[in-house]
């Protein structure tokens, strides 16, 4: 196990967040867009509404180019998947040395899968790529970093991404139930004694939540916000 | 040598664009990303002829280093008149602060890029050396196993000395001067042009790659700053930052990227830093002409591998060479890299040749000449897929540890437009992989 610094465990974090953040909300996405293809055409406006988005997309088919490719915006959206995307590569670059050229090829394989999906008729199908390459970066970094502590942050960055979605998405408590139990077991592994960044406060919120079994919404600030915390620098 | 199987450069650059092999620009303020351009048919140098190079190389690199001992110590070599102290104390390259810093195990240029051109007699000229920050080994070393990916029968069909060992021989550099703790790859950063090269070298290697911050200095030792708060001390660091950055205590103060104190750590023989600071002085453009007098100097021996024929307009008799034959030499302002500040007479008009005549007159020691050497073209395939010669450079990477060691392969770069003698990534131009063949 090597040393890891505050800013590789940051690049690690986000990394494990972005990479998440695209591959959920593209699912999330295309059962939205899946409605659209049933005359719901609004129903965009209640996705964006989940994410605390402000609608300037007018109607459903500028909301899809523009979410997911930032076309038509007069200024780049970073809540969109291309810039969810960027903001991936980014952190990737800078870990090539920690996650490996070959994890790192996997999110630049996907992003070029994503922006070549730009000018597809049919983007379901354009898309499934570049949803391909993220599963396969996960499998990478599985096999690279299996029990490192490098290993324990990226996942930690990933699943308060997915909770995060799945509260705000409000999911089946089942499945939040259980990505929550994931959490607690990667949280297990991050090194104890001096939390620097693992804060534990948080944690008594999420677990008071998660027991409440549906209902999110009466708590959503709540929970999202100690999702965030939940891994942050603490004072040194 | 039997044959190279074909192969389309469209395969191989896209292999590179999955790896993210990139180099990175300014343009206008701005930093773009680019593919730095392969060409897939190999530069070939056989057994023989690297066994000679190799040899040449050592030569040189052990005789600059003895410079960089001597001139930060007891200058014989002023002392005894071999080199003009002009060349040496004026020199942007030379620092002060360095003088009586002996690095460890007295090694100034870890890793050295010697520049090398081949004229069309086959004959082999030194054109430059770089002992700062030589950048470039990454390109071939990555080129290579995605060549064997592509192509595998044009390796079952030859014998190719694999180059795949140069972060062994890194490793090896690294190890023989540290200090205890840690090897380290000091990066400027995300926004480097070579920010590639740093992070596949750290990859390959394992040492960690770090900015500044990641970086702190108590006590006159180097640690490496852990998340949870502790710190692992460093023994070596390879950094990829010039020396006047490095640290803003003892160089430039306005340095962000730089480790504070790391220069007292090293004046203290806690850290080695590779290349060691201050090795400027032997790469400046002026220094190159007395390298050969060096060799001579301190080993005692006739250089095996010659510089292209340089005028010193220092020199009243290579002043008047160069005034009244300025139209058919290249001239380089010393204080320029990159390919920039070079100048060929036959390229310009009257009315400038007599500027730069004037120029060189005011500041003789700014400028060197030399003959143009017409070295060899490389075949690479154009965009069609035929095949068009262009000019071609190797950079071959010597590495000093324990012993000095020349990498079986180097860094072939060429110019992409016919005409043209510059083959610099920074001005368009592209790499080859170089074989060194093992029969």
């Amino acid at each position: 196990m090597g040393i890891i610094s505050v800013e590789h465990s940051s690049n690690l974090y986000w990394l494990g967040r972005y990479a998440e953040r695209i591959y959920t909300t593209l699912y999330t996405f295309f059962d939205y867009y899946d409605r659209i293809l049933d005359k719901d055409k609004d129903c965009y406006k209640v996705f964006l509404g989940k994410l605390h988005i402000e609608d300037k997309y007018g109607d459903h088919e500028s909301f899809i180019r523009g979410y997911l490719y930032n076309d038509g915006v007069a200024e780049p959206d970073t809540f969109s998947v291309s810039a969810a995307f960027g903001f991936a590569q980014d952190n990737a670059l800078v870990m090539r040395d920690v996650i490996g050229s070959e994890s790192l090829a996997y999110i630049i394989l996907a992003a070029d899968a994503f922006h070549y999906s730009r000018d597809a008729h049919n983007l379901r199908l354009a898309l499934m790529p570049a949803v391909d390459y993220l599963l396969a970066f996960w499998g990478s970094i599985d096999d690279k970093l299996a029990s490192g502590e490098e290993g324990t942050i990226i996942k930690c960055g990933k699943l308060i991404e997915r909770l995060d979605l799945y509260f705000r998405f409000s999911y089946d408590h089942r499945l939040i139930a259980a990505e929550h139990e994931k959490l607690c077991h990667v949280l297990r592994h991050i090194r104890k004694g001096n939390p620097y960044f693992y804060n534990t406060k948080q944690l008594s919120v999420l677990v008071e939540v998660v027991g409440m079994k549906g209902r999110y919404a009466e708590r959503l600030d709540d929970v999202l916000n100690c999702l965030g915390r939940l891994f942050e620098r603490q004072s040194a | 040598m039997d044959s190279i199987p074909p192969i389309t450069a469209h395969e191989i650059n896209r292999l590179m664009a999955r790896y993210g092999v990139k180099f990175g620009i300014y343009k206008n303020g701005e930093f773009i990303e680019q593919l730095f351009p392969f060409d897939p048919i190999p530069r070939v140098i056989t057994a023989e002829e690297f066994g000679y190079l190799a040899k040449g190389l050592v030569q040189r690199v052990t005789a600059l280093n003895c410079f960089l001992g001597d001139i930060y110590s007891e200058a014989k070599i002023i002392k005894d008149g071999v080199v003009p102290e002009e060349f040496v104390y004026i020199s942007t390259g030379y620092l002060p602060e360095c003088a009586g810093i002996a690095p460890p195990k007295g090694i100034y240029s870890h890793i050295s890029g010697i520049d090398l051109v081949q004229s069309k007699d086959g004959k082999w000229y030194i054109l430059e050396d770089n002992l700062r920050v030589p950048s470039g080994a990454s390109y071939p070393l990555i080129a290579r196993e995605l060549c064997r990916i592509a192509n595998p029968d044009a390796f079952s069909q030859n014998y190719v000395t694999d180059n795949r060992d140069y972060s062994d021989l890194l490793n090896d550099t690294m190890n023989h001067v540290n200090r205890g703790g840690l090897n380290v790859i000091l990066t400027p950063g995300r926004y480097n042009a070579a920010y590639f090269e740093h992070s596949y070298l750290a990859e390959r290697t394992g040492a960690p790659l770090v900015t500044a911050s990641q970086l702190m200095v108590d006590n006159k030792v180097v640690y490496m700053k852990d998340y949870l708060g502790g710190a692992a001390r460093v023994g070596a660091v390879y950094r990829r930052i010039s020396d006047e950055y490095l640290d803003p205590m003892t160089f430039c103060r306005d340095s962000l990227i730089g480790v504070p104190h790391i220069a007292d750590a090293y004046r203290s023989g806690n850290v080695a830093i590779i290349n060691a600071p201050g090795n400027g002085v032997a790469d400046d453009k002026g220094v190159y002409y007395f390298v050969p007098k060096m060799i001579e100097y301190y080993l005692g021996q006739t250089p095996l591998l010659e510089n292209a024929p340089t005028y010193l307009p220092y020199y009243e008799s290579d002043m008047k060479y160069t005034l009244e034959n300025i139209g058919k030499l290249v001239i380089k302002d010393v204080s320029e890299a990159g390919g920039y500040g070079v100048v060929f007479g036959s390229n310009l008009p009257p009315e400038k040749l007599v500027e730069l005549k004037e120029l060189i007159k005011r500041e003789p020691r700014r400028f060197i000449s030399q003959e143009v050497v017409d070295f060899i073209d490389l075949d690479i395939l154009d965009e069609g897929g035929g095949l068009v010669p262009r000019k071609a450079d190797l950079r071959a990477f010597v590495l000093t540890g324990e012993e000095t060691r020349v990498w079986a392969s180097g860094l072939t770069r060429f110019s992409r437009h016919a005409d043209s003698f510059i083959v610099n990534s920074s001005q368009g131009g592209g790499f080859k992989d170089t074989w060194v063949l093992s029969l």
